[in-house]
């Protein structure tokens, strides 16, 4: 009988190797990943401790040395002194819950309709994703102009076909309408893409075991289509819920907050109350009841809506 | 081990790079300045040295922008002008936060005198001594006299240099008026009023004013001070709003949203509010006095200077005919910044009597030179000039608290509430003194 014999290589495990090089091997993947946590660290977590610390001192914007700890002192002058910050949190939940609420429904029902095309859909999800393509900022201006008094294009639409015109930025209700139009025209491309990916990934058999059974559209859709979207619609509501409750700079654009406080998303009185009041301490609390408020609107989601679907 | 060996080069040429990237200069600037002042020569003293200058746009226009005052001064001086344009409030962002970091990254400022001046007055440099050596063509005393006032410290010390101002006057369509029988003004506001409603058609507003926040609360100031009001007690201890003058005032104000303005004009910003009138949408509105040229300008506007005219603001109470705030823009130098001489030169450069007149006959600047308003030459472009002076030396200053901006914004938050219905004239002073109250401590 022949003998065959093949020399294999066999790395080293750590626990056979000198110590010295144990300790290196072990080491190197950290090393490599080092500058990366050290820039995240740096940028992520150093700024949201200092911000937590922030929140529980007070000093004049460029007085820092003069910072003294006053406890929960900004905490309570947040919920119980300042004019603004309630009615601002109010207007930002409210802004969050009406702006994905129409985002996932025109988005659900755009993707549905793109789903359906075959050729061409690529082209038409391009043209679909535009308005999320432009920057806020421009966003902001456009809408702006078609509200602008005097010149407003969308009264000049609804008066030409007999509805009377809106006193968009000069009114409360009005106002808040304006903004949720502007949002909703710029978000819900995003909602449509990934639920269209989310359709995309849906197993067609199980489609095809339903139509056997005679399910009709309706069925199909809210017992099968929805079950195995809800972790796209989860997921699609805790970033969306995150970016929304930032809102700035729409709402500086169009109405800078106004009329009254009647459009005050949280960004901008933070925004003001750092910059323009030179009130850091207080600034950096109402950053804190962002994070909680972003944090408590993930949680719910993920304990509710967010569950996994097995067709298999 | 050849593996390894990549890994290992591939992450030293990481760390390199973030290092580097980390390290690089994070201002912004384009331009690195040099940090000291060389002795140039007597004709070109400031040769090699570069300031910074950061300007609200609508400053440097007025100095004539890139082929105006700055680019003479750079010529002449030798020094580099590094221009830094931020509009409202990002130039008081991007000013703090060089304050707060003592950078002295930008040698000077604009500011106006809303701006919470005890800030102002911890940073930056005081000029005493700086003006004291300008030369005597400079002429320190034609400067409208208020205005050095409204530059100085609690200490005494000059800390800005006058540069733009304007009053706030009644611009007005002169041909509807008259068509109306009226030949003078109304001088008091139950007839401003009355004016107004008679103005008013379907098409135009009878008078406007802006209805953004802040400037709604800005524009209301003025109509304050008109009535003798005052935003808080001479001790700053507390606000005076609600006050009999503060009400009136508010309910007078009120008046020209509910009444006098088309329904769309309630959210008027600045901009809007000019067009508004040069658009033949609005008869009159207290106004910025140097808008005039952009008002009546016959390429932007439907209004030829011969249908407009200025008019005092109406007062009542006691207030001298005219009161409104003032609104005065300095220039003043960053106490950490290592180009002192040549940025006093540059703010010297733009507030000379030569450089006034010529940005405000040229570039519509509103001038801080007594002169200036009493030149012909001013006077044959901007015809409301005497009146303009008028309004000046009797213009009153906003209170130099802390909390300015804050208080600022309190007003025009509630004073908005009250334009849309929420609340009335009285409950919108009560409301916005409840919140100045708690600003006050």
């Amino acid at each position: 009988m022949k003998t065959i014999r093949k020399t294999v290589s066999v790395r080293p495990q750590p626990s056979e190797l000198p110590a010295r090089r144990a300790i290196g091997q072990w080491a190197f993947p950290y090393l490599l990943v080092l500058p990366v946590v050290v820039i995240v660290g740096v940028v992520l977590v150093a700024p949201l401790i200092f911000n937590l610390i922030a929140s529980l001192m007070s000093w004049r914007f460029v007085n820092i040395d003069e910072a003294t700890f006053v406890g929960l002192d900004n905490f309570r002058f947040l919920l119980f002194e300042n004019a603004d910050f309630w009615p601002s949190l109010r207007f930002t939940l409210l802004f969050v819950a009406v702006t994905l609420s129409l985002e996932l429904v025109i988005g659900t029902a755009s993707a549905m309709l793109i789903f359906q095309i075959g050729r061409g859909r690529g082209i038409i999800t391009g043209l679909v994703l535009l308005p999320f393509m432009v920057a806020p900022l421009a966003t902001g201006l456009i809408w702006r102009l078609l509200f602008a008094p005097d010149v407003s294009v969308v009264n000049y639409a609804l008066e030409s076909i007999g509805l009377s015109s809106v006193l968009w930025l000069g009114q409360s209700t009005p106002a808040f309408w304006a903004i949720i139009i502007a949002e909703v025209w710029r978000s819900a491309p995003l909602v449509t893409l990934l639920v269209l990916a989310g359709l995309s990934a849906m197993p067609m058999d199980v489609f095809a075991a339903a139509r056997v059974d005679g399910a009709n559209s309706w069925q199909t859709f809210h017992l099968i289509t929805v079950p195995f979207l809800r972790p796209t619609f989860a997921v699609i509501i805790i970033f969306q819920s995150i970016l929304k409750l930032r809102l700035f700079d729409l709402a500086w654009i169009l109405t800078s907050g106004g009329p009254g406080n009647a459009t005050l998303p949280l960004g901008i009185l933070l925004q003001r109350t750092y910059f323009r009041y030179l009130d850091p301490g207080a600034a950096a609390a109402l950053g804190v009841a962002l994070l909680l408020v972003g944090a408590l609107v993930a949680l719910v989601v993920l304990k509710t809506i967010y569950r996994e679907v097995d067709y298999s | 081990m050849r593996r390894h060996r990549w890994a290992i080069a591939l992450g030293m040429a990481m760390t390199l790079v973030i290092t580097a990237c980390a390290g690089a200069n994070d201002t912004g600037s384009p331009t690195t300045a040099s940090s000291e002042t060389t002795a140039g020569d007597a004709e070109r003293p400031f040769e090699g040295v570069v300031v910074t200058l950061l300007i609200h746009p609508t400053l440097f226009a007025a100095s004539g922008d890139e082929d105006g005052v700055v680019r003479d001064f750079e010529e002449a001086t030798g020094a580099t002008v590094e221009v830094i344009k931020a509009g409202l409030p990002e130039l008081y962002d991007k000013m703090n936060i060089e304050f707060a970091a003592g950078s002295g990254a930008f040698d000077l400022f604009t500011y106006d005198n809303g701006v919470s001046e005890p800030t102002l007055w911890e940073n930056l440099e005081p000029l005493n001594d700086l003006i004291a050596n300008l030369p005597p063509e400079y002429d320190a005393d034609d400067t409208i006299a208020t205005l050095w006032e409204a530059s100085e410290g609690p200490d005494g010390s000059q800390y800005g240099v006058p540069y733009r101002v304007g009053g706030y006057i009644v611009y007005y369509r002169s041909d509807l008026v008259e068509d109306l029988g009226y030949t003078e003004f109304p001088t008091t506001f139950p007839e401003f009023i009355e004016l107004g409603r008679q103005l008013k058609t379907a098409d135009r507003s009878g008078a406007v004013q802006m209805g953004t926040n802040p400037e709604i609360g800005v524009d209301f100031i003025s109509y304050l001070y008109a009535f003798n009001g005052q935003i808080l007690n001479d001790d700053w201890s507390r606000c005076t709003l609600t006050e009999p003058e503060g009400v009136e005032a508010a309910e007078t104000f009120l008046t020209i949203f509910t009444e006098l303005e088309l329904p769309e004009a309630n959210a008027y910003g600045r901009d809007d509010y000019i067009a508004a009138f040069a658009n033949d949408r609005a008869a009159m509105g207290m106004y910025f006095s140097p808008y005039w040229a952009r008002m009546t300008n016959p390429e932007d506007s439907q209004i030829g200077q011969d249908q407009a005219a200025a008019a005092l603001l109406p007062s009542a109470n006691g207030a001298p005919l005219g009161s409104a705030r003032l609104a005065l823009w300095q220039l003043g130098i960053d106490k950490n910044s290592d180009n002192k001489e040549a940025a006093m030169a540059l703010a010297a450069a733009l507030t000379n009597p030569e450089n006034q007149l010529r940005m405000a006959v040229e570039f519509s600047n509103g001038p801080v030179r007594s002169s200036v308003y009493e030149s012909p030459e001013f006077q044959g472009v901007f015809e409301p000039a005497p009146l303009v002076l008028e309004a000046l030396k009797v213009a009153v200053m906003d209170p130099a608290h802390p909390a300015t901006s804050a208080i600022r914004d309190h007003i025009s938050t509630e004073i908005q509430k009250a334009v849309t219905g929420e609340q009335t004239a009285a409950e919108a002073m009560q409301a916005a003194c409840d919140r100045i109250d708690r600003e006050l401590g």
